[in-house]
């Protein structure tokens, strides 16, 4: 047993930022940002939430490997998110915290767990230390040495220790099952007794590796402990104090790796998102590959059984779950994604509460008075390289939240990729799209069924249900008034905005061209007299009759296009424009048929496209427009260089409402001398309404860029009905990968001009591509502003319906 | 002594007899012998030397395979077009060494040196020997053989059909063709094999299906798959030399077909037919 006492020492560590780091996105409207200039970094325990509206950080006092004399000290950093004033720092010397060890040659450091009970605030990790609220800290150990070990306080103040790694760490890590209960004696020392170890047999196939790492514990009252949510393992076990003993209970509905869990006030455990996947042929997946992530459920105590839970909007993983007694609701929060959940036992709808300007993940979620909460710490992805992990998040963010729909926040739409937009009146409704993963060494885009209305009147954001099924990319349009179309790759859902109801349409015809069982992706362009167009990237089209649900086939395209942009105009014309072109066409015809009269179908070489077609509703046929002097306009990949066939891409062709063509291309030479196609500069074209002839707009002045992202109005664009947008992706400085880069954007108030004039608008840091927020535009017709994400940008002014 | 003499003379000759049948009437290749069937059909095809890769350690004109299938002897021919696209056809040997044949990922396995005099040229076509019946009836000789152009397909545009105008007016369409299958597979996204069919008269003949290795599909001309149409069976009707293969893995797979030796039912036959892939060749 080691006792030291120790002073407050009134200073926090501080650490300047490191230079090669590009700033955060900054503060949203709303969000209060505290202490941006600490660091925090080397974390070896979780952040600890306090009651007192603070959190705990836990530091070595050795930040460099360079350092002598301060290894295995550490200091306790109190961190008050919203009352800065008041942080605190513990530092405790000669207790004999073990946080790094050079085995092997190599440094090892251990991963604490951090909990609090009424003995005080305890670290459990290679060696046990408890924090007594008199600030004496009395020592102990785990037997065998372990770390990342799960804790659960106990209600008779004791901790349940779980699991963990072996240390020092091998290779491959070494996994164990034990239990042990820890406490302090009457006598202040602490003691530890052995529980009934895991009843999981590593292993076994569906393990991992053997180890048995990430779950879920919960205290679920009387001392008894759930343990849940390992995805490989996927039982549910509960321990029962009275006899001693591990019961096996049902597994999750779904094979999730660790979710958050919460105790609500009725007994029952929600848990929610986690990491996990189920294939399509399951039963509950319909068809459909799933992600768990924007999922939940619930556990029955009294039944012992789980059953599903309201679906999330955006993905939630390694986040945390907290119960606000005061608002009734529990908070789900510091995740991967600057986003925070909330929901009320009885409500059907988990709402998104509050937006972040800056990810927080890991961080400490610390609810706060006044319906606001603060987040501590934690990680942000590192978005401006191929493959990186997360870095330090500095300092505090302090937002208020809501569980009720409509709120003053900033869209969550606006930091994702690929999903749909549509305006209405002063109504912008988005849907679905994915948000961008950067945090665990490689780029990955998470489902969403985000679904938010924003209405210009009152500016506010309305949050709505999550929508039926996941989306990687989605399109919306207005039906009317009061419905709206949601599509993504072949699942439809009919919104009404005003009971915020979904209605699942049978969409069976679009996973078939009627010709063969190609499955091609379709996109909707667009609604016109209650017929929605839908349209394949095998040139199939397809009219939906929103009203009676029934699909029918409409002309087909003159060839197969691929990330192409459409468009239902007013007048009943159609324009699909931009992408890659199908090359060539091919005999086709079923292979049991021999007499079978062939029909022709796409082949390929894909190439950008010169040219759009236009549906005439007189004819009742397609058309092709003119060919413009640059080819492509594809949505085309992010400066981060993914291929066109991945998410997240920016458009380089947009269509106005007038039915002209916006287009940055590539202008291409032959190179003899290479033997090859060369791209000489990128090109912007309109054309004509007709597709007729095309002219050439001026770039902003100074600017060539190679990777332009082109916006237009949505709607009927109101004052500006052929505004322009354009976004150019630029580094300052090019040589260094990890130094500042961002949007920055432009407005042409009328493309159509005569001497158009590009005004500057402001920058976007990723992972915002159009700047965040309302943006005020330079406009003669009167106040107007701007409101944008990469699938598009909505122009309103607050004096009148613009659209 | 004169009586034996006479006799062994009778003998020598029956051996030499025999000895000649032995090379004219090629065994059966046996199948049972892995890579032993890389030629078939009733006329044997073999591809030019100047096809096959350096690695394969055949560009000085000889080819080099597993097995043992191939015997030495007269009676190859080379067809050969120029750069005035004027096609000829001359006689040839092939000599056969046994030669062993590195595997890449076993020991060396038994195989052929295959030498043909003369060394076909840069223009070469094709190598090929009328074996048996029906095909050993060809009547060949050295000279010009009259050989047509496949031409793009004029009623088709935009896809990868090729025709040939015949001389009573009719057209023969060579009509690549992607053969779905009716119900939906077990997986998504399993390719569709792309066929290549022969349409004449309102009558269709699959001919074979392209092969295009780890690349996946590809687009192709006419004048990539048909290599050669003329008419080398005399009879005034189109033969031709297709490449099923566009892999870049080495391997080959063609085929001759000659307007004679079409079944009913049939526009032509199949006459020789070569597939190979290297043994010792990575694939990738």
């Amino acid at each position: 047993m080691t006792v030291r006492s120790f002073a407050f020492l009134l200073l926090s560590l501080s650490i300047p930022a490191i230079a090669a780091d590009p700033p955060h996105p900054p503060a949203l409207p709303g969000e209060t940002r505290t202490n941006m200039a600490s660091q925090i970094k080397g974390q070896f325990a979780p952040p600890l939430t306090l009651n007192d509206g603070s959190a705990l950080i836990f530091l070595p006092v050795c930040q460099t490997y360079q350092e002598s004399g301060c290894q295995n000290e550490i200091a306790i950093q109190k961190f008050f998110p919203a009352e800065p004033q008041r942080n605190s720092t513990i530092r405790l010397t000669g207790v004999g915290v073990e946080i790094e060890r050079t085995a092997g040659g190599n440094n090892q450091h251990a991963r604490y767990a951090s909990l609090a009970t009424p003995a005080g605030i305890w670290l459990i990790g290679p060696s046990i230390h408890l924090l007594r609220p008199d600030g004496s800290v009395v020592s102990g150990k785990l037997t065998p040495p372990r770390q990342s070990v799960h804790t659960v306080a106990l209600p008779d103040g004791s901790v349940m220790v779980l699991g963990g790694l072996s240390w020092p760490s091998s290779y491959p890590a070494a996994s164990t099952l034990k239990v042990e209960r820890v406490w302090l004696d009457a006598k202040g020392v602490i003691r530890s007794e052995d529980l009934p170890s895991l009843p999981v047999k590593l292993g076994n196939p569906g393990t991992s590796g053997g180890t048995f790492g990430r779950f879920g514990a919960l205290h679920i009252g009387g001392g008894q402990v759930l343990v849940t949510g390992n995805a490989n393992h996927k039982s549910t076990l509960l321990y029962d104090p009275a006899a001693k003993k591990w019961l096996a209970l049902p597994a999750m509905l779904m094979p999730r790796n660790d979710p958050a869990l919460a105790r609500l006030p009725d007994g029952r455990v929600w848990a929610t998102g986690g990491e996990g996947h189920i294939w399509g042929g399951a039963p509950v997946a319909r068809g459909r590959d799933l992600s768990v992530s924007t999922t939940s459920e619930f556990w029955d105590p009294k039944q012992r059984v789980w059953q599903r839970g309201p679906d999330l909007p955006v993905s939630m993983q390694d986040h945390q779950a907290v119960w606000v007694a005061d608002e009734g609701a529990v908070l789900l929060g510091a995740g991967r994604f600057p986003v925070l959940l909330a929901w009320k036992p009885g409500d059907e709808a988990v709402r998104i509460a509050a937006q972040m300007g800056i990810e927080r993940r890991g961080g400490a979620l610390v609810p706060l008075s006044g319906r606001r909460v603060g987040v501590v710490s934690g990680l942000s992805a590192r978005v401006n390289a191929n493959e990186a992990y997360g870095r330090r998040s500095p300092g505090a963010s302090v937002v208020a939240w809501t569980a009720a729909p409509a709120s003053s926040r900033s869209g969550t739409w606006q930091i994702a990729n690929d999903g749909g937009l549509s305006v209405r009146g002063d109504r912008l409704l988005a849907a679905g799209g994915t948000l961008r993963n950067h945090h665990d060494g490689s780029v990955k885009y998470e489902v969403t069924r985000l679904a938010e209305l924003w209405q210009g009147a009152g500016g506010q954001t309305v949050s709505l249900p999550a929508l039926p099924f996941d989306t990687r990319r989605a399109e919306v349009a207005w039906v009317d008034e009061q419905r709206a179309l949601i599509h993504e790759s072949g699942q439809l859902a009919l919104l009404d905005v005003k009971t915020q109801d979904y209605r699942l349409l049978d969409a069976a015809p679009l996973s078939r061209d009627g010709f063969s069982n190609r499955a091609d992706y379709s996109r909707l362009v667009g609604i016109n007299h209650q017929r929605a167009w839908l349209i394949s990237e095998n040139a199939a089209v397809y009219w939906l009759d929103v009203n009676s649900g029934r699909i029918t086939e409409g002309p087909r395209l003159q060839r197969q296009r691929q990330n192409f942009v459409g468009r239902v105009l007013n007048d009943g014309r159609v324009i699909v424009a931009g992408g890659v072109v199908e090359g060539e066409i091919v005999a086709s015809r079923p292979a049991d048929c021999a007499d079978c009269s062939p029909g022709y179908i796409g082949w390929g070489p894909y190439l950008p496209a010169r040219r759009h077609e236009i549906y005439d509703p007189v004819r009742k046929n397609w058309h092709s427009s003119s060919p413009s002097r640059a080819a492509g306009g594809a949505v085309a990949s992010l400066p981060e260089k993914r291929s066109n066939n991945e998410h997240g891409g920016v458009p380089r062709v947009a269509i106005l409402a007038s039915g002209q063509v916006v287009k940055a291309g590539q202008i291409t030479r032959f190179n003899n001398e290479a033997g090859y196609m060369e791209n000489l500069r990128v090109e912007l074209e309109i054309s004509s309404p007709d597709g007729a002839t095309w002219r050439t707009l001026p770039f902003p002045e100074g600017q060539s860029p190679e990777n332009p992202c082109l916006l237009v109005p949505l709607g009927n664009g109101g004052l500006y009905p052929d505004a322009l947008f354009l976004g150019v992706w630029e580094a300052t400085n090019k040589k260094d990968f990890n130094h500042p880069w961002h949007w920055r954007w432009w407005w042409l108030p009328s493309a159509n001009a005569p001497n158009p004039v590009w005004r500057e608008i402001g920058t976007a840091i990723p992972p915002y591509v159009f700047p965040a927020g309302e943006i005020p535009l330079d406009a003669e017709n009167g106040p107007a502003w701007a409101m944008g994400s990469a699938a598009g940008v909505m122009v309103y002014s607050r004096n009148k319906s613009t659209n | 002594m004169k009586h034996l003499t006479r006799r062994a003379a009778v003998l020598v000759a029956g051996l030499a007899l025999s000895i000649a049948w032995a090379q004219e009437t090629q065994p059966e290749p046996d199948y049972s012998v892995p890579y032993a069937h890389k030629s078939s059909g009733s006329v044997v095809v073999l591809p030019p030397p100047y096809l096959y890769s350096p690695d394969n350690g055949t560009s000085n004109g000889t080819l080099h395979f597993p097995g043992r299938e191939y015997r030495s002897g007269d009676g190859w021919w080379i067809l050969t077009c120029g750069d005035s696209k004027q096609c000829k056809l001359q006689s040839a040997r092939l000599d056969v060494a046994a030669h062993p044949h590195p595997q890449y990922d076993g020991p060396d396995v038994p195989g052929q040196m295959l030498r043909l005099t003369p060394v076909p040229p840069a223009g070469a076509i094709l190598v090929f020997k009328p074996f048996r019946a029906p095909a050993n009836a060809l009547v060949l000789a050295e000279g010009q053989v009259e050989t047509w152009r496949i031409a793009r397909a004029t009623k088709t545009p935009g896809t990868m059909e090729g025709e040939l105008a015949l001389a009573d007016g009719r057209i023969l369409r060579f009509v690549p063709t992607l053969l779905v299958p009716k119900t939906p597979p077990p997986e998504r996204g399993e390719s569709d094999p792309l066929a290549l069919e022969l349409l004449l008269d309102g009558q269709r003949q699959t001919l074979g299906v392209f092969g295009f290795g780890m690349e996946g599909l590809a687009t192709l001309k006419p004048a990539d798959y048909v290599r050669w149409i003329g008419d080398l069976d005399h009879d005034g009707k189109p033969d031709f030399v297709v490449n099923f293969n566009f892999a870049s893995d080495g391997s080959q797979n063609f085929t001759l077909f000659l307007s004679s030796l079409a079944k009913p039912g049939e526009i032509v036959g199949l006459a020789g037919h070569f597939s190979y892939f290297s043994i010792n060749n990575t694939g990738c």
